[in-house]
Order: structure tokens, then sequence, then C-alpha cells
């Protein structure tokens, strides 16, 4: 394995061999541990000091099943600390059969550049990619494949990214060379805009460097955590064939689906945009309710969504997506959700902060609730560059300052996804005190609190809490530094035999003797590196805080607040 | 004994067992003291079909309760996301 160093104010490509003290070390725990060594944390996010580390799991290109999630970490621009940010896709399987552990790009072009990074078995070249000026992700794939092979996975910037804007994404293409899969949060694109790049080909070739210590012995364990997999109901029936968006109901029913920019907790039109319109809406009209973002996964909870005329239209629309421009903005059309979707891809935004941005331009009355047509409008504008674009593709936290609202549901600048932190408690006490930003990823309380996955702790009261989200959150880091889908947590939390499997898979391809404490050892520690850059970096306790209408207003219908105090919150990462 | 009248919501598959216009919603009429057992029996579920539980938003876990008039009942079977 090795390391390359890409500087692009000179335009040097240099190899290194990989430190002892991080040959242990990928995806999240490798990314957080190189920017927390070399990046000083007061450095601009945007500035030439500033570093974009792209880490491929440590079973990247493995035969474990569901682990090729590419980890990118960096100085986020919208947070203002340490953020990693992970995607689906094929780049992490690729860049790991080429030998790559980490890809560490520096420094930045003098003027505004555009260029393309190719990564080959022949090795890296940079190349100009001015022709790609504005494009979208979609005709930037098209273009580059037919450049460059059908084969290549491609990451690229939309407009946002070239606009260096705070919500920007960095796509990665699926197995279908669609640029679906984004490094979503926290403005990653941005800063690879910054470095004056457009896109990454990757090219895999044919060869398979992926070595394994014992490759028997990494077969049977990943053979047996399949198993946990598919057995679990979750991950082995529920997210093949519904996906993610079968939590519309299910939140809904609970009270936590947060609506018209967190004044409710339930939607009228629920319905029309959850998971079942969904699934029949897709099987009408020919679509795949089942897909996978890499091969290898065995949960497939992605999906390809056609048009009205069976064309394709999106894939990989997710609950998230679904929330943050459907019950926050009270639109109720499937459709015109997916064509947002579609754009947010396209233009290489999040569509977490560029959702909930557009319901915080409705609550400072650029538009009205329930306005899709003006929303989608609104939308088209990112990819036009236009200021009231710019203003929207800066994130929920920019726009509410533009129009002068209080009432932004942010936490360090990064908008709160789609569970309501009054009435599904764990997953607020994760918003405020994820070193990331307001994530729900970062350490999913809704399996406890909700889905009754990993034990049962009610979401409309304090206790346990806190202790969830801190045991999360160090689990999240593991997962996150392993390369797998954070979904694969639904059956370790329920089978015992599947974390041990986990380490038996770590042991037989790194010759390590790790057991489980060990491993989640690992996982503390990453999440101290975070917290000890945030700090330098000037985010203190008094940004692990929700915004304050969550603390005084009650929500309907359990008619909650979230009522946690600081000294409990500051407890969840105390270690 | 006096009928008390529920709302049964079923989501995903188990939405089968509803004709497809009702979107997995329909009001009954039942017996008073029935239990939630009682009324997965009525509308056809078996218990391992099941994997989340809710009356009016909060989840239960003792089937054994019993359920009282305006109950908002939904039946989820295991699915899940993030
Ligand atoms: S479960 Fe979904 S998000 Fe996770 S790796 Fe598979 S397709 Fe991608």
């Amino acid at each position: 394995m090795k390391i390359c160093r890409i500087d692009m104010s000179t335009k040097s490509i240099s190899f290194e061999e990989v430190k002892e003290e991080y040959v242990g070390l990928g995806g999240r725990g490798l990314t957080s541990r190189i920017i927390s060594d070399e990046v000083d944390a007061t450095s601009h996010p945007l500035g030439k000091n500033n570093k974009l580390v792209i880490a491929p799991g440590l079973f990247a290109g493995t035969l474990a099943p569901s682990s090729g999630r590419l980890s990118v970490g960096t100085k986020s621009p919208l947070t203002g600390g340490i953020k990693e940010s992970n995607a689906g896709g094929t780049a992490a399987q690729s860049l790991a059969k080429l030998g790559y552990k980490a890809v560490i790009i520096e420094n930045k072009p003098k003027n505004q550049e555009l260029n393309l990074i190719k990564i080959t078995p022949e090795g890296i070249t940079i190349e100009d990619a001015s022709y790609l000026k504005m494009k979208g992700n979609y005709e930037v794939g098209n273009i580059l494949r037919e450049k460059h092979g059908e084969k290549v996975t491609v990451m690229s910037l939309g407009q946002a990214g070239e606009m260096r804007l705070t919500a920007a994404s960095i796509a990665v293409t699926d197995p279908e060379g669609r640029p679906t899969r984004h490094c979503g949060r926290g403005g990653t694109g941005a800063v690879l805009g910054s470095k004056g790049i457009k896109a990454i080909v990757i090219d895999p070739g044919k060869e398979n460097k992926v070595e394994y210590h014992n490759i028997d012995n990494f077969r049977a364990a990943a053979r047996n955590f399949s198993k946990s997999v598919l057995a679990h109901p979750v991950s082995g029936q529920g997210l093949p064939a519904y996906g993610t968006a079968v939590l519309v109901n299910i939140l809904n029913e609970a009270g936590g689906l947060p609506t018209d920019n967190f004044r409710e907790g339930r939607f009228e039109f629920a319905e029309n945009i959850s998971g079942e319109t969904m699934f029949e809406t897709i099987e009408k009209r020919k679509g795949q309710t089942t897909h996978a973002c890499h091969p290898g996964c065995i949960m497939r909870c992605s999906q390809v969504y056609n048009d009205k005329k069976g064309d394709y239209l999106t894939g990989g629309f997710e609950y998230e997506t679904i929330w943050a421009f459907g019950s926050h903005c009270h639109i109720k059309d499937l459709d015109s959700i997916a064509k947002m979707d579609k754009m947010c891809d396209d233009f290489g935004v999040d569509t977490i902060d560029t959702g909930v941005a557009v319901g915080v331009a409705m609550e400072g009355g650029y538009l009205e609730f329930g306005d899709d047509k003006g929303a989608i409008k609104l939308l088209e504008e990112i990819g036009k560059g236009s200021p009231i674009g710019r203003i929207i593709g800066n994130g929920a936290a920019f726009t509410g300052q533009a129009f002068g609202t209080e009432r932004v549901p942010v936490v360090k600048r990064q908008a709160l996804p789609a569970y309501d932190p009054r009435s599904v408690k764990g997953q607020g006490v994760t918003y405020a005190t994820t070193p990331m930003g307001a994530d729900h990823t970062a350490g999913y309380a809704v399996t406890s609190n909700i889905l009754g996955v990993g034990g049962v702790v009610d979401p409309l009261k304090k206790d346990g809490q806190v202790e969830l989200s801190r045991n999360l959150q160090i689990a999240t880091a593991v997962l996150d530094s392993l390369g797998f889908c954070i979904f694969v947590a639904f059956p370790i939390l329920d089978d015992e035999t599947a974390f041990p499997e986990v380490a038996n898979m770590i042991n037989s391809k790194y010759n390590t003797n790790f057991d489980i404490n060990e491993i989640l050892a690992g996982g503390q520690e990453v999440l101290k590196l975070e917290k000890a850059f945030n700090q330098r970096a000037g985010i203190t306790k008094a940004q692990d805080r929700l915004p304050e209408f969550f603390k005084e207003e009650a929500v309907a219908p359990h008619n909650v607040t979230f009522d946690f105090t600081d000294e409990e919150l500051d407890k969840t990462l105390e270690f | 004994m006096r009928n008390i009248q529920i709302e049964v919501r079923l989501f995903a598959y188990l939405r089968e067992l509803l004709p497809s216009e009702s979107r997995g919603v329909k009001k009954i009429e039942i017996k008073n003291c029935l239990t939630i057992d009682d009324l997965m029996d009525e509308v056809g579920i078996l218990e391992k079909e099941i994997m989340i539980v809710m009356i009016n938003g909060i989840r239960r876990l003792d089937y054994n309760e019993s359920l009282k008039d305006g109950d908002r009942v939904a039946i989820f079977p295991p699915v899940g996301g993030g």
C-alpha cells in the first residue's frame, strides 16, 4: 500500500510508504489523523494550507460485504471544524485495487484553474480540464467516460464545487456510471474546487493489489458476517425491498418527521412521499426498487427512479432527501422531489443542507411553504451561479443569514437531518455533540429509539440517550474507518456473533491480534482527535448545542422539547 | 359489551392484507377490551411478521395491552433505514 501526495501548486506528484502509525488506519480514521497531523486548525478551509485526503476504508476491495465506502477528510468550509464525509460508489474499491491507502491533495494553484487528476495502473497524471467549466456532474461523467473508457470511476464537482459553495459535494459514480453517490456533507466539494480540481478519473485496470495475511480465514469470517447481515430483518429484508424511504411513514407515526421547518412532527401528506408510494411508483414505471451502490453490497438499499415516461430520472434517492425537499418544505409531490434530488446530484450539492436551505428560504418569505415549482426554480439558480443560487448553495446557515431569520436548524452551521431531536432525543444528542456538525449517521440513535434495534430506549425521554449516542458514535467511527456501510450496524447491534467476525477479518487481513475492546478503543481515538482539532479551530462546547427553539417550543403530537442540560450533553464524548 | 372504533395503519408489505386503495389504513370496530394481540388475529398478521407497533405514536412492547376507543394503531414489519 502507498500514499500519494499531489501538490496542486507545483503540479508535482510523489509517493510514500505508509508510516508505521498509519498502517492500522483507514477511511475516517486515516483522513482525520492526517488532517489532524498536517493541517493547522486555524487555516482557511479554502486556502493553500488546508488539505483534502481521500482514503478507502481498511476493507475496501476485499471480500467483506458492503465495505466500499470512500472517506474524504478536510477542514470543512461549512463547519470550520474537521470533516469526514463518506460515499458509496466504486471509487474506494478502485483505489484499493490500485494499492492506494490514501491520496492527499495539498496546496493550490496561483490562478483559478480546472484540472483533471487521472489515476491508472501506470500512475497519476494531471491534465487541463477547462473544457468542463461549469458543467454538471452528469455531463462531466459522460464526457470523461467517452475520453477515458466506459469502466472508469469518476469523482467530480458540479457547478457548486467550482464556485466553492459550502454545501458543495464530491460526486462518485455508481456501477452504472451515474453520479448518484456523494460525499455530501460539510462542503468537501468546495475544498476540491479550491485546489483547482474538477474531476478525478480512476481506472483500476485488471490487477487487484489487495493483499491478505490469511485469505482463508478472512473469507470464512466474511462469509459468517454476510450471513448475519442477511439474517437481520432490517439489513436482510427491509433495506433491499424498500430502501431507506420507508422511514417516512415510520417517523411520521412516531411524531419525529420534521415538517414545515421543524414546526410539526407529522406531515399530513406523508403518504404521498412515503417509501411505500415510492416503491409502487418505481414498479409501475419499471425502474429498479433494489440496487447496489457498489459491487459487493448485499443490502442494496439504493434504487433507480424513472419519470412518468419511464425514462431514468434519479437514483440513490434517500429518506433524508425526500424529507428535506418534502415535509420540511411542505412539498407533497414525489416527482418534484425526485427532480430536485437529480438537480442536487448534478450541480453537486448536499441534498440535506440544500433542502433545509430551501425550507429556510421559505421561512424567510422568499417563497411559500409547499411551492414545489418555486423550489425547483430556485435550485436551477445554483446551476446558473446567480447570486440567489449561490446563497442556497451555501447551505441552510448562510441562507438563514441572507433572509434574516433565526429559525435555522443547524449545529456548527451544518443542517439537521430528518429526525426531530425533540421526539427522537438520542438523535438530538448526536446532532449536538458529534464533531461533524449535525449529522444523523455519526451516531444513529434511531436504532434503539425507533426501530428497536440494539435494545429499546424511549425516544421521548432523556434516560439512556447520552450513553446510547456515545456508544454509537464510537462504533460508527470504527465502521467508517473500515469502509463499511453504516447499515451493517443493524446486525452488529442485534447479533453478538457479528462484531467478533469483524475482528477476525481485521486480524486475518492485517496480521494483528485485536480484540473487540481494542477495536472500539480505536474508534474513541478517532473521536478524540477530531474533538481536539475542533478545539484548536476554536469550536468549543458552546457549539455543542442545538438552536434554542428546540428547547423552547414543544413539538406535536407528543408536545416534547429538547430538555437536556448543557452538562448532560458535555458528558457524551467525555473520555 | 359496547364496541369501540380504532384506526389500524399497516405499512410496507403488511398492506397486502387490505385492499390497495385503502393505502394501509382502515377504521375498524372491535369489541371493548380487545388487546393488540387480538387485533393482530383479527387483521391476520402473525407476530413474527411484526417489528414495531405504535399506539398514538408511542411504541408498545406488550401486546397484551387493551385498545381504547379512538386509538391509532400503526404496525410495521421489519423495515428500516438511515
Ligand atoms: S446499503 Fe445502500 S448505501 Fe449502503 S453500501 Fe449498500 S447500496 Fe450503498
